[in-house]
């Protein structure tokens, strides 16, 4: 009870509360800012941070992490591009529901769940810590390739009708994650020459190109002369009503469960729990066809998941000592030249420190939520900007946001083609979402698997239960939801009655 | 360009949702019922040669993906799984998809999401793309400034635009914003 005193009334200072507001400031900017990761952002701050004392410090980068994950959902649903890739997933429901007219109550849930997500997060953080940790230090190679397995199901999903062509894009999305070195032996793989390429095919140069670049320019090959395009302009409501709210109930909690578990699990972040929580909350719906068109819990899954992830990575950053994701790692590294030497034994010798963390988080969220809700009018403008304007403000802050990421032309070059790349996809009708999870999965099953087998040989996966168990959920997730549409197809053509000609 | 809201299905404007007829809640997507086009399109199926053609880019990439890692180091003799298996798997997996993607392309000829592709469109398109290529060239001698004024303002003319506002005080407000918020608090050399 003591450490608890201490750690929320060393939060009492208004200094911290001078560095919360910078923060949350920042972070909501820079999460908007498609390019610019929170990642980036932490690290910049990190060199100023240094000078101050660690608590004022660790506020300013908490602030920025939490206000980034609030502020990147904006341009997921109003221009299809994810400002940061935690909200990748948000475009799945986010950008339809704008283009039906329905952006404000999109951009308003997202909000509210993206705060319940961060405060579940929190509340694990400061209950769930160490047993949690224990939990994320049985995840070996194999426990984690069998976790990436289960993710990888997740392309049936994502390809909704299209299952081939999904499968096909997941697979050339799992090919471009083999480009670069070798993850066991450092050989290079399918670089063609570019040496920017030896660690890999950026990751954000090729989101934007797939998302905002090939959205712009599948509408601008359509386009007719004398035609004047009609802005959206109807905003619908900001506030969910009754209905809605109770539909965000359980996309929520499944969202908010998935990034907590995600969260715990080093190396995996915001990206991967948003597209497990989407294609859970849509596996459990009662109407999984609506997602994908505009459906709120098909934001509210992915948004409330993505910011769960923020208190389970530093859950394991804290109780381990490994950085549970990206930004993480960042301020791993800032605490330990404060002298802050994170790791099961920070929570017998600075337990205040711990409840002073999720006080500085707890009081980031509520800034940025209100922060959140108080620029909606003044953000939903952007839509009503006429179109051709909008088209130049997308490419231009695409094209610098993906410069400023490693300050590289080549990045640039190849947003374009994955802009290309994106465009062709559309018009030849393959879903990007596998591409993408390919991607993103591809390095984690490969690494793993080798890993897995180099040390335990064949039998790596049969010594693992919580594999095993991974596997079998794998295979029910391939198999249950299309039996489950299978018979919802048949019975429903059993009641239509037959049409008499 | 005019980038109009998009006539397509709105699970397919996201990454990942399902490609779908224009019915139900798209109905009432503005600009679907300004420009009606697609819905008349839309009756008119793809021929088959369009997806088995697909089918053949496809499979050429698992071709290339097969040759490509039969370049690679083979795993050692321990029985590891060296650094041309993962492609190899996928240079497989490709030909497989190619062979389902030409399969399905038979069975159902598919239905297009978008409205078609225009001259003019493509015009503008060609006209991006060189705007594009020119102000990544001249990036690397000029400041970031004046490059970009000059591009923001270009594009915004080959777009359709017109006048001062459009074509001095709308790309002076984006390279203020861009430059204040890249070039000034990020700190990234523009």
């Amino acid at each position: 009870m003591n450490a608890l005193a201490e750690g929320l009334g060393a939060l009492a200072d208004p200094y911290i509360g001078v560095c919360l507001v910078i923060g949350v400031l920042l972070g909501s900017l820079v999460g908007a800012v498609p390019g610019v990761t929170a990642t980036m952002a932490v690290a910049l701050a990190a060199g100023f941070t240094l000078t101050l004392d660690p608590l004022p410090g660790l506020a300013v980068l908490l602030s920025i992490y939490v206000a980034a994950q609030f502020g990147d959902r904006v341009p997921s649903i109003l221009i299809n591009t994810p400002g940061t890739p935690a909200s990748i997933a948000t475009t799945f429901d986010g950008y339809p529901m704008a283009k039906q007219g329905k952006a404000g109550i999109a951009l308003t849930s997202s909000a509210l769940v993206s705060a319940i997500g961060s405060l579940t997060g929190i509340l694990i953080l400061v209950f769930l810590a160490q047993p949690l940790a224990g939990f994320a230090l049985q995840f070996g190679p194999i426990e984690l390739f069998c976790l990436v397995v289960f993710g990888l199901t997740m392309m049936v999903g994502v390809s909704g009708g299209r299952i081939v062509k999904g499968l096909g894009a997941g697979l050339f999305g799992l090919l471009l994650g083999v480009v670069g070195r070798d993850p066991i032996t450092g050989d290079q793989r399918f670089t063609l020459g570019f040496d920017e390429l030896a660690s890999g095919v950026p990751f954000i140069a090729a989101i934007i190109g797939l998302f905002g670049i090939a959205e712009v320019t599948n509408q601008l090959v359509s386009a007719r002369p004398g035609r004047v395009p009609q802005p959206i302009s109807q905003l619908g409501r900001w506030w969910p009503n009754r209905a809605e709210t109770r539909s965000l109930v359980k996309p929520t909690m499944i969202g908010c469960a998935v990034g907590s578990v995600v969260g715990v699990v080093p190396a995996a972040g915001g990206d991967i729990a948003g597209v497990v929580a989407w294609d859970q909350a849509r596996r459990t719906s009662q109407t999984p066809e609506r997602f994908g068109k505009g459906a709120l819990e098909g934001v509210a899954a992915p948004d409330s998941a993505s910011c769960a992830t923020m208190g389970g990575s530093l859950t394991t950053t804290l109780a381990v000592g490994v950085p549970g994701d990206s930004v993480m790692a960042v301020m791993l590294g800032s605490m330990v030249v404060w002298g802050l030497q994170p790791g099961p034994a920070l929570f017998v010798t600075n337990p205040d420190l711990v409840y002073s963390l999720a006080g500085l988080m707890t009081l980031a969220t509520l800034l940025a939520l209100a922060l959140a809700l108080m620029r909606m009018r003044g953000v939903i403008k952007l839509l009503a900007l006429p179109p051709r304007y909008l088209a130049v403000v997308v490419v231009t802050f695409c094209m610098v946001g993906t410069f400023a990421v490693q300050n590289s032309v080549f990045d640039v070059a190849l947003m374009w083609v994955f802009g290309l790349l994106g465009l062709l996809m559309r018009r030849f009708g393959f879903p990007p979402g596998p591409l993408v999870l390919g991607l993103i999965l591809g390095p984690l099953a490969e690494s793993n698997l080798r890993r897995a087998l180099l040390i335990d040989g064949g039998d790596a996966l049969f010594s693992s239960p919580i594999g095993m168990t991974l596997i079998a959920l794998s295979l029910l997730a391939v198999t249950v939801q299309p039996l489950r549409s299978s018979m919802k197809g048949r019975r429903s053509r059993e009641r239509t009655p037959t049409p008499v000609v | 360009m005019s980038p109009r809201i998009s006539v397509r299905p709105a699970g397919a404007g996201g990454t990942g949702g399902p490609p779908v007829e224009p019915t139900g809640p798209d109905a009432a997507v503005p600009g679907n019922a300004v420009d009606g086009h697609l819905d008349a399109e839309a009756r008119v199926p793809y021929g088959r040669a369009r997806d088995l053609l697909v089918a053949a880019v496809v499979a050429g990439c698992g071709v290339l993906t097969l040759a490509g890692s039969r370049g690679l180091p083979t795993g050692g003799d321990d029985g590891s799984l060296g650094p041309d298996w993962w492609p190899t798997v996928l240079g497989l997996g490709l030909l497989l998809a190619a062979g389902g993607i030409a399969a399905a392309g038979l069975l159902h000829r598919a239905v297009p999401d978008d409205e078609s592709v225009t001259r003019h469109g493509l015009l503008q398109l060609g006209g991006l793309a060189a705007l594009v290529i020119c102000y990544g060239s001249a990036w690397q001698y000029f400041h970031f400034v004046p490059v970009t004024f000059v591009f923001v303002a270009a594009l915004t003319a080959v777009l359709g635009s017109r006048g001062v506002h459009a074509l001095v005080v709308f790309p002076a407000v984006i390279v203020g914003l861009t430059y204040g918020i890249f070039g000034l608090l990020l700190r990234v050399p523009l």
